[in-house]
């Protein structure tokens, strides 16, 4: 099996964000959206996805509300508040930067390789 | 960067710490559950899916610690130790108390030593101009700090130019008796002029006068301000504080005859060093001849020019401070 790219440090919350821009989720939606989105290349462990939802709920970019799913189950699902849409983009604009910048490097080295 | 309101809702998850932890194993319970729902979709039994999302979700309690991480305050882990330490201590009780005793004896021994050190050499010496007091000693190769003799200190004194004042000083021990009861007490046999060149006076009674320390003379005690105090005022006849102190008989040492003395307090005593200390005079070779060979003491003198003057031109002398 070949072994799944580890998510990139600081990106987490950015995924959730965007996640949860579609619509509330609950946790295990959130990582199933990931892992669908990214045709099952990302994966969020649930070991990191909760600590970050306790992380976004403190800093008030989403807020969390127990409801019934669609198979009538509790469920607490997520959502992006006003403050988590402004964040998104701040780190979205973050992310592709330093994209941007990467991809700079990579093209220079393999031009002068 | 911290978002507004994230302290607020902090202190708020604080008081809420139980709804926490519930709705945290509501919600991990509901991922495990999912995801087994999921593996039994793609043909596993309910039994295998649920231990392979077991399996796949990994330390559930290591989870929640991670997430109560998040929104716990670092005391709060701090106390967490605290009681840990306290109930790994009360289950080896044998490890406690000697760690304990080790600690106990460890910060003893240092406040002891740092005590010593502190009075001994970073205090300066309760008198006035203590920087310009020096220990004169004879030197001779065998013996660098030796005692000098009775003549010795006598001619030093005489052909001294660098000094100030020199006086002669000797540790000793008396057996000091008031009233009816007697104890040793740590005295120094001193030379006549001796307060005078530490700079110190009585604050009662009067100070030795020029040449009372002449062998044969009369023999008068000076007692620190601590044995006045402690020994002195202790309860009827023997209360010796204020001016009744003064013109008090006392028997001191195996003396045949009950003396006169006159007393005095140092000053000086009552910081610290002159506690239980008595000073006394005319005693010096007492009953001995004295001669060149005898050991009179050690040499206490006080600058007059600069301490480096004094230094330089008294070989082997020592500046205590």
């Amino acid at each position: 099996m070949a072994e799944k790219p580890e998510l990139m440090p600081g990106t987490l919350d950015l995924l959730i964000l965007q996640t949860l821009k579609r619509a509330p989720l609950h946790g295990y939606g959130i990582a199933q959206s990931i892992k669908r989105t990214s045709d099952d290349v990302l994966t969020v462990e649930e070991g990191s996805l909760y600590p970050a939802l306790q992380r976004l709920l403190l800093q008030g970019w989403v807020k969390a509300e127990w409801k019934r799913t669609e198979t009538n189950r509790r469920a607490r699902f997520y959502t992006l508040t006003a403050a988590g849409r402004k964040q998104l983009g701040v780190e979205l604009s973050k992310f592709e930067r330093m994209v941007a910048a990467m991809g700079r490097v990579l093209r220079d080295a393999e031009e002068a390789g | 960067m911290k978002a507004p309101g994230y302290w607020w809702r902090k202190v708020k998850l604080l008081f809420g710490r139980e709804r926490f932890a519930g709705d945290l194993e509501e919600e991990m319970g509901f991922h495990r559950e999912q995801m087994a729902k999921e593996l039994e979709d793609g043909g596993m039994t309910p039994e295998a899916a649920r231990s392979a999302a077991m399996r796949q979700f990994g330390n559930a309690t290591r989870m929640r610690e991670r997430s109560h991480e998040v929104v716990g305050f670092r005391a709060e882990t701090v106390a967490q130790d605290l009681r840990f330490a306290v109930r790994q201590l009360r289950k080896s009780p044998g490890f406690a108390v000697t760690a304990i005793l080790m600690l106990a004896l460890g910060i003893g021994a240092s406040t002891a030593i740092f005590g010593f050190v502190d009075a001994a050499l970073i205090q300066p010496l309760p008198y006035a101009q203590q920087n310009r007091l020096v220990d004169v000693d004879e030197s001779a190769e065998a013996f660098p700090r030796s005692n000098i003799s009775r003549d010795d200190y006598e001619d030093w004194k005489r052909m001294n130019t660098t000094l100030q004042s020199l006086d002669v000083y000797t540790g000793s021990g008396f057996l000091l008796r008031i009233g009816s009861t007697s104890e040793p007490i740590p005295g120094a046999r001193v030379s006549d002029g001796f307060s005078h060149t530490l700079g110190v006076q009585p604050m009662l009674g009067r100070d030795f006068r020029p040449g009372e320390d002449m062998p044969g003379g009369a023999k008068i005690v000076m007692l620190s301000y601590g044995t006045w105090m402690t020994r002195g005022s202790a309860g009827g006849d023997r209360h010796c504080g204020g001016a009744r102190v003064v013109d008090r008989r006392i028997r001191r040492d195996e003396e045949p005859a009950v003396r006169r003395a006159r007393l005095g307090c140092i000053d000086a005593g009552r910081r610290g060093g002159g506690a239980g200390c008595v000073c006394a005079t005319g005693e010096l070779h007492s009953g001995k001849a004295s001669g060149a060979s005898e050991s009179g003491g050690s040499v206490a003198g006080g600058v007059r020019i600069s301490a480096g003057a004094g230094g330089r031109e008294l070989q082997g002398g020592k500046r205590r401070s």
